[in-house]
């Protein structure tokens, strides 16, 4: 029996049904009055001069309110890292899908006329698309300024790797790629902006970071904060790219232009181009062992792939070169990561951001360790895993930590003993272990931690504000259990409202897989605060000092005598009457005992709690075709305790599904011009429901010091470890090493012949 | 990607539709499922100024059970295909194949005359009608003709269907041996919702003595700029006993093989392409001849 009502427990989505039967208004579903619909004409070429634009015609079309280019924006440079944005091209196209020109016009089908008859003339100029080609002295400069098309350059160190690689008894060495991929959520990105007669705006978009967006958005507008208001209704997913993006700003510079307010949805194609898909990296790893499997020295290099302008590359490349440092027990560890500019779409976050892609290279090389020393895979990680209350060697205080039990679970409901021994043609079995964070401290802007507010109206109504996002991930139904639990009330008298940067507090947002511990303990701050006013008056009511009073299903009763209640609404409505209407509001706050990394060694704590995982796949290759089928998939990840279990394997399982995608399939593909080859999703090849197995999540829920009532983290780490299982179990089926994702099946069928031939 | 304006006509019996075609001849485009035709027209590939309904034409979308043919109306549903009784007994190979196009909702809207006309070089249900040796029917104000479905594709998205001419139905000859068998493998990229990147089907008989094959028919798809039968391939395989057919299996597949062109594109090389043409040959051809000759396998 569990000690709680209502958390731990598996509820529905408290939006689902809404969802389910289609009454969720989505940002492309809202409508104002006098809205406009915005288009944006972007660059055929991956970079040309801009000789001349002429607007004349499409202004001139009957029903086009306005029609912009750089001239008509602030001309302010801008960026969420560096500054090297701006809102419509300067004078110069940087990549294939660079945002040239934009119409509002009273339809979308005049707004695309529109494009039609803006003329733009371009030189066309040489072009660089991979990273490694774009650090050469002699390519092509993305930006004039950036030498050697550096963005960014990440060093870390500790402890003496070049010794203890030295006196390693085995190194594995060897160079990964991670290619680029779509986050291919549902709702593509856009928003709805109107400027009222004070020139404040007001913005309703998909974020997943509301305050931090308005931050850098103010500053490319050239406003104060307090002039631009966002709110983010519900929106069809994110899995990171819903960030920062140029398609919010032209909508708000279209809408001041026009008077009147203006929508802009991406459609798909301009999404794939203009989006902000996964960093690409090479990753060139050497990693140490001592002759009975102890990690040693891991060293690194990495260059990953920026585009023509910085989002937050940079912070993904640091992040790949360090993040997994902290799942084992290394003596020593240095990694050198370069961001490197190129004639390609800027990157940003994805589900893992840059975990996931180190994660793959690092379970790869310690399976080929596994190998070579004739440890099981298994083992080997049980043998290096950090344990509970260890300093990692960057100083993370690791508490809670199930990974170990996620080995042994996962291993355990897989049959991996029995299968790895029984070694059958082209089926495989592999497994592959991961850590996270649950909030990062170095990626958070100005602040870190979370807040909320919870008001408790006349008619005992709860009503929750927070300032992180639910993209449909389901943060409003785990702060709604939450606040429910903390007040002893039922579930379904709680709302959870939207995101206002008017009303709700100032969160940080929805990423480094952070939104259930930050904002739920800021949820949980507040109905603590709220709870305590309540007791008071149901204190009064009950004719007993406050602390003798509880909650418990929608009743205040006395713990020394429960018959003795008055009902929670009763109490709500005694509270307002008291105060002359005014509700009861609890307002709290959590900060996370966090420390910043030191800027030169990166040492610091960057996270309250660190969640773990160990995934375990199965595999089955054709040998004939090379097609690869995932058979069976058990994911153990130990996330805290669960707020809402059946939420979590929701979680795990969609992580799961797309790991399978990238892992197999998944590739934005560019032709000899940097042209996107496969904007849509007839080429853009995604799993169906056929092509994944049934996923087994296993859930591990070591109680978390730090977390709401226990809970840490679980969006990344669902796919962190998925590429490298399956590869792994690809090379159990066959012995064949996979170093670049995806792997497809006729690259697969080309390794096959390759080592066919070898052994002929 | 909007669909730029046109205007859009309804015909209610053959007759009105080819009436209408032959008055806007090249100015307007046939639209029954619209599956492909409306992304083409949302990616302004094609841009026509007049469509032609034809869905509220009455009773084109039968498929007839007749002594010595199947008849199967243009309009007939990939899902009403692949589920009907008399497909899945007398032409499995065309059950099989509609019933892997697209998604189910495309399955449920896509029509079997669209497939055909908008002539993709993979197209799904097009190899099993030509190992099948199907006859289209094409009607224009004045006529109606059959003509072998080999010879009906032309190139890529081109067949010889003039723009005043409609194709109203396919024909399968029932075979009149006693036993025959046909299967399909479709290779994609995905496990479902994709288009062939290889297509094969197999078709094959057993003569009177029941000791040997006979009209062995494989078409393919997606390897050539037409829908394309092997016939070398299939020459191998006739008249033999199921041992030797067997072993002559390779060979065949070698020659199926030989007789395709395919192209490199993002969706697979050429190379690929063919290593899986012959592997498709083989699978189907094993499937096919131990049905025929009730071997396990």
């Amino acid at each position: 029996m569990s000690e709680f009502d209502i958390v731990n427990k598996s509820y529905p989505q408290i939006d689902g049904l809404n969802k389910a039967t289609g009454k969720t208004e989505f940002v492309s579903d809202l409508v104002l009055p006098n809205m406009l619909y915005g288009r944006v004409l972007r660059s055929p070429y991956a970079h040309a001069r801009i000789d001349h634009i002429d607007i004349s015609k499409a202004k001139s079309l009957r029903g086009v309110k306005a029609v912009i280019t750089y001239d008509d924006t602030p001309r302010i440079k801008f960026g969420p890292r560096s500054e090297d944005w701006t809102i419509l091209a300067d004078g110069k196209v940087r990549f294939y899908g660079d945002e040239v020109a934009a119409v509002a016009a009273v339809d979308e089908d005049i707004a695309e006329e529109a494009l039609d008859l803006i003329k733009v003339e371009y030189t066309e100029l040489p072009a660089v698309f991979d990273p490694v080609e774009a650090m050469k002295p002699d390519a092509p400069l993305v930006h004039e300024n950036k030498e050697n098309n550096l963005a960014a350059e990440f060093k870390i160190e500790a402890g003496d790797v070049d010794q203890d690689l030295k006196n390693s008894y085995f190194v594995y060495k060897d160079r990964f790629y991670t290619n680029q991929v779509y986050q291919a959520y549902l709702e593509p990105m856009g928003a709805l902006a109107s400027v009222d007669l004070s020139g404040r705006i007001t913005l309703w978009t998909g974020t997943q970071i509301p305050n931090m967006m308005r931050i850098t958005y103010a500053k490319a507008l050239g406003i104060s904060l307090d002039k631009l208001r966002v709110i983010v209704p519900d929106y069809g997913g994110g899995f990171g790219a819903k960030m920062e993006n140029n398609v919010h700003l032209i909508t708000i510079v279209l809408a001041q232009k026009a008077g009147q307010p203006v929508k802009l949805i991406n459609t798909r194609f301009d999404d794939f181009v203009g989006g902000n898909p996964r960093v690409a990296m090479y990753i060139d790893i050497k990693l140490g062992v001592t002759k009975d499997g102890f990690i040693t020295g891991k060293d690194v290099h990495i260059v990953g792939t920026n585009g023509a302008r910085t989002v937050y590359a940079p912070v993904i490349v640091a992040t790949a070169c360090y993040r997994p440092d902290s799942l084992y027990r290394f003596k020593s560890v240095r990694a050198i990561g370069h961001t490197v500019y190129t004639n390609t779409v800027p990157t940003s976050c994805f589900r893992g951001f840059g975990n996931s892609q180190m994660t793959f290279v690092l379970e790869s090389a310690l399976d080929m360790i596994a190998e070579e020393l004739n440890i099981d895979p298994a083992e080997l990680r049980l043998k290096n895993g950090i344990g509970e209350n260890e300093v990692s060697i960057h100083g993370w205080k690791i508490t809670s930590n199930g990974l170990k039990d996620c080995v042994l679970l996962a291993t355990k409901k897989a049959n991996w003993n029995q299968k790895r021994k029984k070694r059958k043609f082209f089926r495989g079995i592999g497994l592959a272990c991961c850590n996270h964070v649950s909030g990062n401290r170095a990626f958070a802007r100005e602040f870190d931690g979370g807040a909320g507010i919870v008001r408790i109206g006349r008619d005992g109504n709860v009503t929750v504000y927070y300032g992180e996002s639910d993209m449909g991930q389901g943060q409003k139904t785990v702060f709604a259990q939450i606040v429910a639990e903390r007040l002893g009330v039922p579930l379904d008298i709680i709302t959870v409202e939207q995101v206002d940067t008017d009303i709700s507090p100032f969160g940080m947002g929805s990423f480094a897989t952070r939104g259930t511990l930050m904002g739920g303990n800021g949820v949980l701050k507040a109905a603590e605060d709220a709870f305590k006013q309540l007791a008071a008056v149901a204190a009064d009511m009950l004719q007993a000092p406050p602390d003798e009073v509880e909650c418990k299903k929608g009743k205040f009763f006395l713990k020394s005598s429960p018959q003795k209640s008055v009902s929670f609404k009763e109490v709500a409505e005694m509270a307002t009457f008291k105060r002359a209407g005014a509700p009861v509001v609890g307002v709290g706050f959590y900060k996370p005992p966090t420390e910043l990394p030191d800027p030169k060694t990166k040492y610091g704590n960057i996270s309250p709690a660190y969640p773990f995982g160990c995934h375990i796949a199965e595999v089955e290759v054709d040998p004939d075709t090379g097609q690869i089928t995932v058979t069976d998939y058990v994911a153990a990840n130990d996330i805290g305790r669960a707020i809402n279990p059946m939420a979590v394997e929701g979680q795990i399982q969609g992580g799961v599904a797309q790991g399978l995608g990238w892992t197999l399939m998944e590739n934005m593909a560019l032709d000899d011009k940097g042209k996107l080859i496969n904007p849509d999703f007839l080429d853009y090849v995604i799993p169906c429901v056929m092509d994944v197995p049934e996923i087994k999540p296993i859930l591990v829920e070591p109680v978390d010091p730090e977390g709401p009532y226990g809970a840490k983290g679980i969006g990344e780490p669902a796919l962190n470890p998925v590429m490298a299982a399956i590869t792994n179990a690809i090379y159990n089926a066959t012995g064949i090493r996979i170093k670049e994702l995806p792997i497809t099946a006729e690259k697969m069928l080309k390794k096959l012949k390759e080592m066919k031939n070898k052994i002929k | 990607m909007r669909i730029r304006p046109f205007e859009y006509h309804t015909a209610e019996t053959i007759k009105e539709a080819l009436t209408i075609l032959e008055k806007y001849g090249t100015e307007i485009k046939v639209i029954a499922g619209g599956t492909d035709l409306l992304l083409a027209m949302k990616q302004k590939k094609i841009l026509p100024h007049h469509l032609l309904n034809l869905l509220e034409i009455n009773d084109l979308d039968y498929i007839n059970d007749e002594p010595s043919e199947i008849r199967i109306g243009a309009l007939a549903k990939h899902s009403y295909i692949a589920s009907h009784p008399i497909i899945r007994n007398e032409a499995t190979v065309l059950a099989e194949a509609t019933g892997m196009i697209g998604s189910w909702q495309i399955r449920n809207v896509a029509t079997i005359g669209g497939n055909l006309c908008n002539a993709s070089p993979a197209a799904d249900s097009a190899p099993p009608l030509l190992a099948l040796n199907a006859k289209i029917v094409i009607a224009d104000s004045k006529n109606e003709k059959n003509l072998p479905i080999s010879s009906f594709f032309t190139g890529p998205g081109t067949t010889l269907l003039e723009p005043d001419q409609l194709l109203k139905e396919i024909i399968i000859p029932k075979t009149k041996s006693r036993r025959k068998a046909n299967a399909y493998l479709k290779l994609t990229r995905r496990r479902g919702v994709d288009l062939a990147l290889v297509g094969v089907a197999f078709h094959g008989e057993l003569d009177e003595s029941g000791e040997k094959l006979k009209n062995v028919a494989i078409a393919m798809g997606g390897v050539a700029p037409t829908p394309i039968r092997a016939l070398e391939a299939e020459a191998e395989l006739t008249d033999l006993s199921y041992e030797k057919a067997i072993k002559k299996i390779p060979i065949a597949a070698k020659a199926a093989v030989a007789a395709t062109q395919p192209i490199t594109d993002i969706r697979a090389t050429a190379e690929y392409r063919k290593d899986i043409v012959d592997v498709y040959v083989r699978r189907t051809a094993t499937k096919v001849l131990n049905i025929l000759f009730n071997k396990d396998g």
